[in-house]
């Protein structure tokens, strides 16, 4: 049975907000813009003193395209948070 | 064409090379030690000394190491392994294979050469080679000798099946003044009993039982699990490369 | 948008404690969930609901119980929700997933306690989640000899009902199980302050049906020789059903089911073709325990069904929805919930049948039988279970385990060497 790879996308985007009102819009806005944005439970060591637990991950190839869109439309966020990659399938450590 | 297969376990790491015609052209082992990094990089330039490259692919690793070595093309568990491996150097294709390893006791029904059941321990270590190891550490011994000098000892029982009780219970028998073959024939003895019990939650019917593993060059150890099982239970020189074998076999 | 950490304050949990949790629950998270390639779009809604876990929904049921509405907080299958719902109440599961909670359990419970019942005394009395500190009420059963006396250690602390659940399925157990419902809905009368009547049952009924039906079709799309949708995300949206408002599960639910079959029309898949399609039985999987299906699908398998509490026991069978008078309307209930085969009762062929019939609409390779630690009723029917699955030809493996990662690399051999054997 071959392993499966810990992802080679190198660099994770995490778009972080104020609220999760402010997530769901902007999540529903790249939809529609047919950009690709998943939403992802924001990791604690950039979560800071915010307390809104949601995030969007963006991949790196997407980010300028998000960028631009969230420019355009002056859709509300806190930060745009450049990390390398922590997710891992293969750790096997659970919660 | 070669095929090699390395099989790096808790305690030991094996390597096989094959060839195209499944001859066993090659057979060595050592420690696996902390690091299985470290231990398949130095079965790496084992390998190219003797003139095999790793690189040229046809490398299948297994063991609980298995995924430490980084020219393996493919990763196969040991239960399948020591399944091909033991039809191999068994030169039979329906068996019951017992592999004791250092961590892990497995029994495998095998039918035609392939898995067809098999079963292994969970978490504790009673019934492995780490419940031996322990045993013969606190006995001042190597786990070879006190294989041996089992033999030569009776009637003495360990009744705890969890590593770290029975040490104590050896300890007191150490503080009774018990002989040292008769503890060690209850640390055998509670080894065989636990692989046996494991054994047989599978249909034995009368399919060969092999011994394959680190323990299996212990001949006390076949015959005390023969008498056990009330089967005879072989064993063979290169039953403890049966994982490795079954690695370069997986290969092709 | 509210400010989590005072209501958590309010709340009276331990923060500190709680912040631990917080602190692993977003790696694993991403470890499990993330990782994952071409996830339906529906699963949005629920890798949102798990960000913010202990903050959306219960600020949700706060704001319900300033309305005057009581939170009901439950932990088995067997206990039917609708009379809550028909008395303008809400349930939330409360079962315990993680060994985060376990310690707090082993304070007080004998060591050889199952982790689920652990880490649900634990979460309670170290009040590190929320949901167990907003029920107004928890909803007990007898199902097994750990809970029945956990739940007297519970009842100290917290206002308890205990539902007498059979252990047979005589005529007799039917009709005291009808009787049994219908006590319970005294005290969800008392409870609420508002009046079980045949009109609000009915429509009760009717909610919690639809929930079954969309979470069943989910289920369908599973059985599709492309799987659209993996075991963990299948897994994730049972937990979350648990805990959710049933009509805003159903309508989330049906939404992702339109995904599924659009794809299997378009024959998108999660999964290379020839993956070794695994179900899974036994004792539940509560949130967030996701060990078991992360290790299957990262060995070159997928989880199909689950016939477990958190699976298919949740939703099949539905509830006669013709009746009129509470009495039609407490038989009916009794009729769908005694269709469950659990392991406590005596004797349990349906279980069999069930994972037979199962295996041949999912098309599984193999079955594994997982049972927690502990969990001495659903091991021993393992016997009958493996059994049975042998003489059927349908290759089985038996695995028992809990929520710790120690034994990870152990269960990744054993399920790998399975998948190996399944050929």
């Amino acid at each position: 049975m071959e392993e499966i790879k810990a992802k080679t996308k190198d660099i994770n985007y995490y778009i972080l907000f104020e609220n999760y009102t402010h997530g769901l819009a902007l999540e529903k806005l790249l939809k529609e813009e047919g950009l690709r944005a998943r939403i992802a439970p924001t990791p604690r060591s950039i979560q800071g003193k915010l307390t809104c637990g949601m995030s969007l991950l963006v991949l790196e190839e997407d980010i300028e395209a998000v960028r631009e869109c969230i420019d355009r439309h002056q859709a509300k966020y806190y930060s745009i948070v450049e990390m390398e990659c922590q997710i891992n399938p293969n750790r096997n450590v659970f919660c | 064409m070669y095929y090699i297969g390395i099989d790096i376990g808790s305690t030991s790491a094996k390597t096989a090379v094959l060839d195209e015609n499944k001859n066993i052209v090659e057979l060595f082992s050592q420690p696996t030690g902390w690091s299985s990094v470290d231990t398949a990089e130095s079965i790496g330039r084992t390998l190219r000394e003797k003139g095999y490259m790793v690189e040229d692919g046809g490398v299948v690793s297994t063991g609980y190491g298995r995924v430490a070595v980084p020219f393996s093309n493919k990763t196969v568990t040991e239960i399948t392994c020591h399944a091909k491996g033991a039809s191999l150097v068994f030169g039979m294709e329906d068996l019951m294979v017992i592999d004791i390893g250092g961590q892990d006791t497995k029994a495998i029904l095998v039918e035609g050469g392939l898995v067809r059941d098999f079963v292994m321990n969970d978490k504790c270590s009673a019934g492995t080679g780490r419940f031996l190891e322990v045993m013969a550490n606190t006995l001042a011994m190597r786990p070879d000798e006190l294989c041996t000098l089992a033999k030569h000892g009776g009637n003495t029982s360990i009744s705890s099946l969890c590593t770290v009780f029975a040490e104590s219970e050896v300890i007191s028998l150490i503080g009774r003044g018990e002989k040292k073959e008769n503890i060690a024939f209850g640390v055998v003895d509670s080894i065989v009993r636990k692989v046996a019990s494991q054994a047989r939650r599978l249909q034995i019917g009368d399919r060969q039982v092999v011994l394959t593993g680190g323990l299996c060059e212990c001949d006390y150890i076949c015959d005390a699990l023969s008498k056990e099982l009330n089967t005879r239970v072989i064993t063979h020189k290169k039953g403890r490369y049966a994982g490795a074998i079954g690695a370069a076999l997986s290969g092709m | 948008m509210s400010d989590y950490v005072k209501m958590w304050e309010d709340l009276g949990m331990d923060l500190e404690t709680h912040d631990a949790l917080c602190q692993v629950l977003p790696t694993a998270f991403g470890d499990v969930y993330l990782s994952q390639e071409n996830r339906p779009e529906g699963m949005g809604f629920w890798d949102f609901v798990v960000s913010e876990i202990h903050g959306i929904r219960p600020s949700e049921l706060i704001e319900a119980q300033k309305n005057g509405q009581k939170v009901f907080g439950t932990f088995c299958v067997y206990v039917p929700d609708e009379v809550v719902i028909a008395a303008n109440g809400i349930v939330t599961g409360l079962c315990g997933g993680s060994q985060f909670w376990v310690p707090g359990g082993e304070k007080v419970l004998p060591k050889n306690t199952c982790p689920l019942i652990k880490a649900s005394v634990g979460a309670r009395l170290d009040r590190t989640c929320p949901f167990f500190r907003i029920a107004d009420i928890y909803v007990g059963e007898n199902t097994c000899d750990g809970k029945k006396k956990a739940y007297e250690i519970l009842a100290e602390d917290v206002p308890m009902h205990i539902m007498d659940v059979p252990q047979m399925k005589r005529p007799e157990d039917y009709d005291r199980w009808a009787h049994e419902i219908e006590l319970f809905a005294g005290v969800v009368e008392e409870q609420t302050g508002n009046k079980v009547t045949p009109e609000k049952l009915a429509e009760a009924i009717k909610i919690v049906n639809n929930k079954r039906k969309a979470l069943k079709r989910v289920y369908d799309a599973r059985k599709a020789a492309k799987l659209p949708i993996s075991g963990k995300d299948a897994l994730l949206m049972m937990q979350i059903a648990f805990f959710d408002d049933p009509v805003r599960c159903a309508e989330m639910c049906n939404k992702l089911a339109d995904e599924l079959e659009q794809r299997i029309k378009d024959g998108v898949s999660v999964f290379p073709e020839g993956t070794k399609r695994i179900m899974v039985t036994g004792t539940p999987l509560a949130i967030p325990n996701w060990k078991l299906h992360h290790i299957i699908e990262t060995s070159g398998a997928a989880v199909v069904c689950e016939e477990m509490c958190t699976g298919t026991r949740y939703f099949e069978n539905l509830v006669d929805e013709t009746q009129t008078t509470l009495e039609g309307q407490y038989k009916a209930l009794a009729d769908r919930y005694m269709k469950n085969n659990c392991a406590c009762f005596t004797p349990n062929p349906g279980r069999i049948d069930d994972i037979l019939r199962l295996a041949k609409e999912y098309n599984v390779d193999g079955i594994i039988d997982v049972n927690l630690k502990f969990c001495s009723i659903y091991d021993t029917e393992g016997f009958f279970v493996e059994r049975a699955l042998k003489e059927a030809g349908i290759p089985v493996l038996g695995i028992e385990t809990d929520y710790t990662d120690s034994d990870a690399e152990q269960l990744k051999t054993r399920v790998e060497a399975f998948v190996e054997m399944l050929g």
